[in-house]
């Protein structure tokens, strides 16, 4: 989730970013996000799976899949972006990432059958990780989701910046961005699972 | 062929201080007024839920259409050229400034003291936090005195709140909810604060004030007519008099057709950048400097206040994400006093924050952490917290810290584009690495104190809630504007707000603008009937 007094793209970035106005651009957006809608649910599950914790367990990986294919379907590329403070500087979001992270989906699927003889949903805990490796090689810390490079890592950014990533990190019912009653706030956040 | 429209009052600008004024003219006075807008309109409240929802899903701007391109200017400037301007995604933060503030002259030797006291100016903040809806609680009295209670009761602490106040007066520093134009109880048809926690940028439901709600309401009671889109390009006096008569502009959407507006009253309310930009434009043989400028400073003493803050580690659980936005606050710096550099005096504010607690992907030792690894390192480190402390801290302006018009660049309708320069006072100069050292010092004692440990700390350059450029004084030849914000050159023309700040304090500075505002508008109404209540 964005930080709302930290602009994601730096000067340089924006003035890259006005080629991206040009008919052929919008073309090519216009196609990427079409390629978003057709990202492999299987391979993309079996990702979900290595890079999700396991205590969210089968019946909880499913849905962060599905939202993050839901935020991916809803990304526009050069939408404007919360103005920074104190600067005149207008930023735009980035192209979709949805291109580059359906091919690399479906460059691990064939990977894996050409190493392993199986699709990449099929493999074993210790096989993907293997293949998954290099996707996390140059990463320091985790992006915004849009800015991952690779498919791995945008959907483990996606999900840990979910309010319910945050309640399971920190044990409680925080309700990040919900409303709530005003006067409940001086309450201490519930633990999850109820009162202790 | 030219459009002319007119009436009793013209105001230019239509940001929180030209809502107040109008709101208080309307209410109290018979007259017409008519209030011109170079930015679009807003979006209704309505749409606000979606808006936000795209804000948090990909960081978009919730505020279509809330700027004009090709007025960026050199030099610091936040974007917001739209029906209610910058208070449209503003924080809501609304502490008063302190008695000190209008007085550093006297008290101090430094700088200059203002035309006013703060006694002149507490009965229109209390009638700024009337009409803005202000939550506040009441901090000791010697520090934040008051004539009445707030008008609402403070928003409630949130729970980590309540354990930084603890944590900070271990450190003998005792703090309190910081005043807010966030509903604590429903207020003029607004509603009560749901903590949804995007009050910046967007609050979706209205609770914080946003001069929308101000405009919304004296258009449909047709107490005003705003027309949005619409440049004031340049004023102009009578001939061979010092009365302003029209106002020349420009409707963005047919610029071959010049608009002129003919009012008894020209209110310039466009803040602190585009008010002084005007007047320099506003140049004829009669005022070669432009309007307002006899005394060579308009544009000259622009002021704000600079901020050092930290982040710091406390030895105990907080939930960041229940009300982040909202602190605590204390003024017990705002007083100067001797120990520290010559003469320092600012702010403290304390947020819960989740700095130092974010997922990693990395451990300790460069180990790569997925899945279960990392929901583990989260935890481990979610299990203690952060403050966020910050420090804005008084900057006393130079002459030359000053707008200018710009010889290289130039507004979409033609005119030479503002230019900005902050420079400080020699005091300020000579005084800023020791005053941002003793600050990061007090930071330190706050972590000592209280078992933790300073993380990291930051100082930002740029000076916040920019003011001046049109200050107010008693001599004519020192300043632009009365104590009223009347021009000191022409008796019809007023400047509110921001730019007649004669220094800036350290902090925000929005309801003291507010609040000077609707001290200048019971003076530009005393010339209209009163209107029967
Ligand atoms: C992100 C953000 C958060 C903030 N949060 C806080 C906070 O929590 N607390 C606080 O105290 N302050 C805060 N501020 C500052 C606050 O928003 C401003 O101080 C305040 O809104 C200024 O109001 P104004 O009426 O002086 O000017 P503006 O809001 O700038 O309004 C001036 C208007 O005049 C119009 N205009 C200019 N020139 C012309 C012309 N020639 N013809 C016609 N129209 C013209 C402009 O388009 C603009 O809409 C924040 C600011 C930002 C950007």
């Amino acid at each position: 989730m964005p930080s709302p007094n930290h602009p994601d793209l730096s000067r340089r970035q924006l003035l890259a970013l006005l080629a991206v106005f040009s008919p052929a651009a919008v073309l090519r957006r216009r196609r990427g996000r079409l390629a978003a809608q057709g990202l492999d649910h299987m391979t993309l599950d079996a990702v979900g799976a290595a890079v999700l914790p396991a205590e969210l367990g089968v019946a909880g990986i499913g849905p962060v899949v599905r939202g993050f294919e839901r935020w991916l379907a809803g990304y526009r590329g050069g939408a404007e972006l919360i103005h920074g403070y104190g600067t005149a500087d207008i930023q735009r979001t980035a192209p979709s990432p949805a291109p580059r992270w359906k091919a690399q989906l479906a460059a691990l699927d064939a990977h894996a059958r050409r190493r392993f003889g199986q699709p990449f949903g099929s493999l074993g805990a210790a096989d993907r990780a293997v293949l998954l490796a290099p996707a996390f090689d140059a990463v320091k810390t985790l992006p915004r989701p849009a800015a991952a490079q690779h498919v791995a890592v945008g959907l483990l950014a996606w999900w840990a910046a979910t309010p319910s990533a945050i309640d399971l990190a920190y044990g409680a019912s925080i309700g990040r961005y919900n409303c709530r009653p005003l006067a409940a706030s001086p309450e201490r956040p519930v633990p999850l699972g109820g009162p202790r | 062929m030219t459009r002319v429209i007119e009436a009793d009052v013209c105001i230019i600008g239509s940001g929180i201080t030209a809502a107040m004024v109008a709101e208080k003219l309307t209410d109290e006075r018979q007259c017409s007024v008519v209030v011109v807008e170079a930015g679009d309109e807003f979006d209704p409240l309505t749409a606000r839920p979606a808006l936000r929802r795209r804000f948090l899903d990909y960081g978009e701007s919730p505020w279509r259409n809330d700027h004009i391109a090709g007025t960026e200017v050199a030099g610091q400037q936040s974007r917001s050229m739209v029906v209610g301007g910058l208070a449209m995604h503003w924080g809501g933060v609304t502490p008063r400034w302190s008695p000190e503030d209008f007085r550093i002259k006297s008290l101090y030797g430094i700088h200059e003291d203002w035309p006013i006291a703060y006694d002149d100016l507490d009965p229109f903040y209390q009638e700024a936090e009337e009409r803005l809806g202000i939550a506040g609680e009441q901090g000791p009295p010697d520090l934040d005195p008051r004539g009445k209670p707030f008008p609402q009761p403070a928003l409630p602490l949130t729970w980590g709140l309540s354990q930084l106040k603890r944590w900070a007066a271990d450190a003998g520093i005792a703090t309190w909810s910081q005043p807010s134009a966030k509903n604590a109880v429903p207020w003029r048809g607004r509603p009560a604060c749901c903590r949804n926690d995007t009050c910046f940028p967007i609050c979706p439901i209205g609770a914080k004030y946003s001069p929308d709600f101000t405009w919304n309401a004296l258009r449909h009671s047709g107490r005003v007519q705003l027309l949005s889109r619409t440049v004031v390009r340049r004023l102009d006096a009578a001939a061979g008099s010092d009365r302003i008569e029209r106002a020349q502009a420009v409707s963005r959407d047919h610029p071959g057709e010049p608009i002129e507006f003919r009012a008894r009253t020209f209110v310039v309310a466009a803040g602190y950048l585009w008010s002084p930009h005007l007047l320099l434009l506003s140049r004829s043989a009669r005022h070669p400097n432009g309007m307002a400028n006899r005394s060579g400073l308009v544009g000259k003493y622009l002021c704000g206040h600079r901020n050092v803050s930290a982040y710091v580690s406390v030895p105990f659980a907080l939930y960041p994400g229940t009300n982040e936005q909202h602190s605590l606050v204390t003024k017990q710096f705002m007083r100067h006093r001797t120990g520290g550099p010559r003469y320092l005096r600012h702010d403290l504010r304390i947020w819960e924050s989740d700095v130092g607690q974010e997922p990693r992907i990395r451990g300790d030792g460069g180990k790569l952490l997925l899945g279960d690894d990392l929901l583990a390192d989260w935890r481990r480190r979610a299990a203690t917290g952060t403050a966020r402390v910050r420090s804005y801290y008084d900057v006393i302006p130079d002459r030359s810290s000053d707008l200018t018009l710009d010889g290289a660049r130039r507004t979409p309708w033609g005119d030479p584009a503002p230019r900005l320069a902050w420079r400080d006072a020699p005091v300020s100069k000579e005084l800023r690495g020791a005053s941002e050292q003793h600050l990061r010092e007090l930071f330190e004692h706050l972590a000592r104190a209280g078992n933790g440990r300073v993380l990291s700390t930051g100082t930002d350059s740029f000076q916040d809630h920019p003011a001046g450029g049109c200050r107010m004084g008693a001599d004519p030849a020192q300043s632009v504007t009365d104590s009223w914000g009347r021009s000191h050159d022409h008796e019809n023309l007023f400047i509110v707000g921001a730019p007649t700040c004669v220094s800036a304090s350290s902090a925000n500075g929005t309801l003291t603008f507010a609040a000077l505002s609707l001290r200048s508008a019971s003076a530009i109404g005393r010339v209209f009937p009163a209107r029967a209540t």
